[in-house]
């Protein structure tokens, strides 16, 4: 009997025989009107969740039920933590004259767009981002996108953008902005991007 | 709304960095919304406790690993780089169920 009572309260510890929660997931659309896929486990069911406001909540025994959720329940439901979503992230695209540290004038152009979208933020993050052209290896193209980020960074901070809100990454020939064939050199791939959040 | 960090209770205010293994804990009338470096967004409505349990991410290869556990409340999720890079690097957990996240937007509420 003394050893049934043990068990019992390590199993509730362990939540194993614990009513479960009882979940609501609910898939949106994204901004464009695409939709990705969420795969929920229960603890005794799942469900794959693919097309908009498709459903699953979890039901007391543990099991899965699939439906579909409307708006006014997701308003109902999930209002404030939506009206908490931070600000998209957004992506600002800079070049160098060629030869030398200067921006080229119309990047000077998207620096001033920059500062005013981190002005509307209320507590903007960002995210200086170098890339190369296909000309090169891996290594070091990571290791000049890089240098590239981290010189845009000293540009950027000494404009007053606080040091401890940048961090600088080289992502090096992986993401070129237009199609580029192998070992060509694009300028336009050879770029720093601002991601702010 | 607070942080917990290594037991700690730390008051939060907009602009405070978040390290991985912080719980957002709102109370009954406070939300919250968290930029992660991978541009995925996440927030809270009220009455919420948010673990984050393990948060990595490669900025040059973009492969990393995010988990986080809704203990109780709503939550709001835009999935970021992480997920677009490696499907099923983003879970999200409940005290019932597991999600797995195919770079997608989806709202999560864990009741007693």
């Amino acid at each position: 009997m003394r050893r049934h009572c043990a068990a019992l309260i390590a199993s509730w510890v362990l939540g194993s025989c614990a009513t479960p929660s009882q979940d609501l997931i609910v898939l949106l659309p994204d901004k464009e009107g695409k939709v990705g896929t969420v795969v929920v486990q229960g603890q005794k069911g799942k469900a794959v969740l693919n097309t908009a406001y498709a459903a699953a909540r979890t039901t007391p025994e543990g099991g899965m039920q699939r439906g579909i959720a409307s708006q006014s329940e997701v308003k109902e439901v999930f209002g404030s933590a939506l009206a908490a979503q931070p600000s998209r992230p957004i992506s600002f695209i800079l070049y160098f004259e060629s030869g030398n540290d200067e921006f080229t004038e119309e990047s000077k152009q998207e620096v001033r767009r920059l500062l005013a979208e981190m002005a509307r933020r209320e507590a903007p993050d960002i995210t200086v981002i170098g890339h190369t052209d296909l000309v090169g290896p891996d290594p070091s193209n990571d290791a000049l996108s890089l240098q590239r980020a981290e010189r845009v960074k000293s540009i950027l901070a000494g404009m007053g953008i606080p040091a401890e809100r940048i961090l600088t990454a080289g992502r090096g020939r992986r993401e070129p902005l237009i199609p580029a064939v192998e070992g060509v050199s694009e300028p336009r791939n050879r770029r720093v991007e601002i991601n702010v959040r | 709304m607070y942080l917990e960090r290594s037991g700690q209770r730390i008051p939060a205010r907009v602009g405070t960095h978040l390290q991985a293994t912080d719980t957002v804990v709102t109370g009954a009338d406070g939300s919250a919304g968290i930029a992660f470096v991978d541009n995925s967004l996440l927030s809270v409505g009220p009455n919420s406790v948010l673990a984050i349990e393990r948060y990595a991410f490669n900025s040059t290869t973009h492969e990393g690993a995010f988990e986080s556990s809704l203990r109780r409340g709503t939550l709001s999720v835009v999935s970021g780089k992480i997920a677009k890079q490696s499907p099923d690097a983003m879970k999200v957990k409940t005290p019932s169920s597991i999600l797995g996240v195919r770079g997608t937007e989806f709202l999560v509420r864990s009741s007693d």
